[in-house]
């Protein structure tokens, strides 16, 4: 397959994927090696930056999906498709906490927050940025929730460990449960932020 | 100085002695109702009559070095303080002592969940002021096939309430006995399938009375129930709607206008 056929086919992979593709999903359907898709999404990133074009690629979730750009928000809002709206802070403190200490229970939530967070996290669900992703063992078997792939999305996060990161003493204390040491991905710095203008 | 004795659980001494031992840990600092020992010296103070000035300032300078000593053996030791260099020469009875104050690790377990818990809160704020960020500016990118999540809003029922088609749903299970198998759960009810029915029947006639939903050989009260939620998840998926043209008048289902049907 040569580079020209490679290119249009990879633009079009992701422009008609609901949902962010993998350089390794598009390198097994077209045969090639991912960090090639890599490079070749790299060429089309540069290419609609240089032409100025209303559409970007952007990495969340671990995967390519094609964007609007920040200037171009005010014309979308008035198409009328729906602008989302900022989450509480309430909404923000109680997401930030199950995307830190996942899995992480009503209860845990609650002792940390000091108030009740049942009405925030239907929110957090509803939006579906968190889930229910199982149950601890534990008195009660209560459940245990996670971040969706939405909320990566929602962030502009590439994954979980582009999280900002936090203090370094905090993984030492108690119960601070971090996830396990963190797998780099090749495509992280900066490429998941929406490129303004 | 002040001279008036003080007994409390294990204790006997001036206050100033208290102090100290709650300083040192000899005293338990939770065991000792500060209010209660000073209000006891006062009321000594009293009946000795006139009490002079230094004793009075004495007395003055017990009672806070005791409530100092106190509240440092109760609240977490400052980290920072700990590194200060110039905090030895300060030294002014209670408030000396870094040193013994923020002893070793083996402080109280409330004390240490206590610093975790402010530690969490710190730097959790961070981290959320930076997701608050995040938020406002991935807001204006609108990202492919991301328009309906998280924001699609449910189209409200034109004129009925959800209260006004649970009346309705009462009112349709009034009239049919309970079922008579209700032990053993029926599998054979599918949502799906009554969703398509009542789909096929809107296609049919261009709309339907709420109570024909339900009008069947058998219709059990399960299957109402399974009739309702189908109707429900149909104005969920944007493709019925419900409309009610007068008070108290018949509820009727619509097929939603560009909805599509497909899959049906």
């Amino acid at each position: 397959m040569g580079y020209r056929e490679a290119r249009a086919a990879i633009e079009a992979m992701v422009f008609a994927s609901p949902r962010p593709i993998t350089a390794r999903e598009m390198g097994e359907i077209l045969g090639i090696d991912p960090r090639t898709v890599d490079a070749i999404v790299d060429d089309l990133r540069r290419e609609y930056d240089e032409e100025g074009r209303g559409v970007q690629i952007v990495f969340v979730a671990g995967g390519y999906q094609m964007a609007t750009r920040p200037a171009h928000a005010d014309y979308i809002a008035r198409l009328n498709v729906g602008t989302r709206q900022a989450l509480s802070r309430p909404a923000l403190e109680t997401v930030a906490m199950i995307a830190y200490k996942q899995p992480i229970t009503r209860a845990e939530l609650e002792t940390i927050r000091g108030v009740r967070v049942d009405g925030v996290l239907s929110t957090l669900i509803e939006r579906g940025l968190v889930r229910p992703v199982g149950r601890k063992k534990a008195p009660g078997r209560p459940v245990l929730y996670g971040t969706t792939p939405e909320f990566l999305r929602w962030f502009g996060l590439a994954s979980l460990d582009d999280l900002p990161p936090i203090e370094g003493d905090a993984a030492t204390l108690p119960g601070f449960g971090l996830r396990s040491a963190p797998r780099s991905s090749s495509r992280r710095g900066g490429v998941a932020r929406p490129a303004r203008g | 100085m002040t001279t008036i004795p003080v007994n409390v659980s294990g204790f006997s001494g001036t206050l100033e002695d208290l102090a100290r031992a709650i300083e040192r840990g000899d005293a338990d600092a939770r065991s000792v109702s500060v209010y209660e020992v000073i209000r006891a010296c006062f009321d000594e103070l009293e009946r000795s009559g006139e009490p002079g000035l230094d004793e009075v300032g004495g007395l003055l300078a017990a009672a806070s070095a005791l409530v100092a000593a106190k509240a440092k053996a109760l609240l977490p030791p400052e980290r920072e303080a700990d590194e200060a260099p110039g905090a030895s020469g300060e030294g002014e009875g209670v408030a000396e002592g870094e040193g013994e104050g923020g002893d070793d690790d083996g402080e109280d377990d409330a004390n240490s969940a206590l610093i975790a818990h402010l530690m969490e809160y710190r730097i959790f704020k961070e981290a959320v002021e930076e997701l608050a960020r995040r938020d406002e500016a991935w807001r204006l990118v609108y990202l492919r096939n991301s328009f309906p999540s998280g924001l699609r809003s449910v189209r409200p029922p034109e004129g009925v309430s959800l209260s006004d088609l649970i009346q309705a749903l009462r009112r349709v299970l009034e009239g049919i006995p309970e079922d008579e198998f209700t032990a053993l759960p029926t599998d054979d009810l599918s949502i799906e399938e009554k969703m398509d029915a009542i789909l096929i029947r809107l296609r049919q006639r261009g709309k339907l009375v709420f109570r024909e939903l339900f009008d069947g050989p058998v219709i059990t009260r399960s299957e109402v129930i399974a009739v309702f939620l189908a109707l429900l998840e149909l104005i969920r998926l944007a493709k019925a709607v419900v409309r009610q043209d007068a008070h108290f008048g018949e509820i009727l289902i619509l097929p939603a206008v560009g909805g599509s049907d497909h899959g049906v």
